[in-house]
């Protein structure tokens, strides 16, 4: 195999695509210039997202934060309702009370139609 | 090595630094300026420090090489992450690309088009050869990889790129050695 004729003739493929690159090339001072960023920022979406995970964070406590409050301060409002509640049957559970204490005979007491 | 003396001689090596900057971003222009740009920054604040090791030109080139291959990282997390974003550049270097190929010889065209079937290995290693007229042992050095595996890959690359330009009908004048 003739490798210095193969490799001759790369050189001389190179050599063409180098000469192109060479008049394609940047100038040096515009890529060493540090106030010209040429790259975007990496994760241009990462800040605003971010901002609204924040946002959808406070917004969530915030509003479990009221929803509990409210809903200890119902359950108080009811509680209480329920201990000063009274049944419209307890009126006759006293009043039945009071009549039949009087209705049941005294067996110790004295016989007062002197029956024998 | 001070400021100003860093700075002349990565002027010195610019043209060929933006090369090999092409090769190492397989031909895309505007990922290549980004990768010298990145580069030379990191170079000058002091992120990368050369140490005389090795030759001044085999450390730019393996700086640039390390670059390069952080922002195909990057790229492709971006791609990952944010599907699309990837494309939208794809669309926006079309035009400009297809600028530059109407410039170019067809010839060049084929022959670039030969260049990228090759592993990016054997790319890099047949550019730091043909191109930038290092020795394969250099080559190597800036590649981080040992002499054999870049000698290998230098062997590989030649052949495959013989075999696929004899396949082409725009290197008449090449009688290209039967291995």
């Amino acid at each position: 195999m003739n490798t210095n004729g193969t490799d001759n003739k790369f050189h001389q493929l190179f050599g063409e695509l180098k000469s192109h690159d060479e008049q394609t090339a940047p100038a040096f001072g515009r890529l060493t210039r540090p106030a010209s960023p040429v790259r975007s920022m990496p994760w241009p979406w990462l800040l605003p997202s971010a901002a609204a995970a924040a946002l959808l964070v406070v917004g969530l406590s915030a509003g479990l934060f009221y929803a509990r409050s409210h809903r200890l301060a119902f359950e108080e409002q009811q509680w209480a309702a329920l201990s000063n509640w009274q049944a419209s049957t307890d009126v006759l559970l006293t009043s039945a009370e009071s009549s039949s204490a009087s209705a049941v005979p005294d067996g110790n007491a004295t016989n007062p139609q002197g029956i024998p | 090595m001070e400021d100003a003396e860093l700075r002349v001689q990565l002027e010195q090596y610019h043209t060929l630094g933006y090369g090999w900057a092409l090769t190492c971003c397989s031909r895309d222009r505007a990922e290549a300026e980004d990768v010298l740009q990145t580069a030379y920054l990191k170079i000058m604040d002091g992120r990368a420090n050369y140490d005389g090791r090795a030759s001044f030109k085999t450390w730019l080139f393996a700086v640039i090489r390390n670059t390069a291959a952080d922002e195909r990282r990057r790229h492709w997390l971006r791609h990952l992450r944010l599907d699309g974003f990837a494309g939208e550049r794809e669309h926006d270097s079309q035009p400009a690309e297809r600028g530059q190929r109407l410039e170019q010889s067809e010839r060049s065209q084929v022959f670039q088009q030969a260049l990228a079937k090759l592993s990016r290995r054997q790319q890099e290693v047949l550019h730091l050869v043909f191109y930038q007229d290092l020795t394969v042992q250099q080559a190597a050095a800036v590649m981080g990889v040992g002499v054999g595996s870049a000698r290998t890959h230098y062997e590989r690359g030649k052949h495959r790129l013989r075999e696929t330009l004899r396949q082409t009908n725009h290197f008449h004048e090449y009688e290209w050695d039967r291995q």
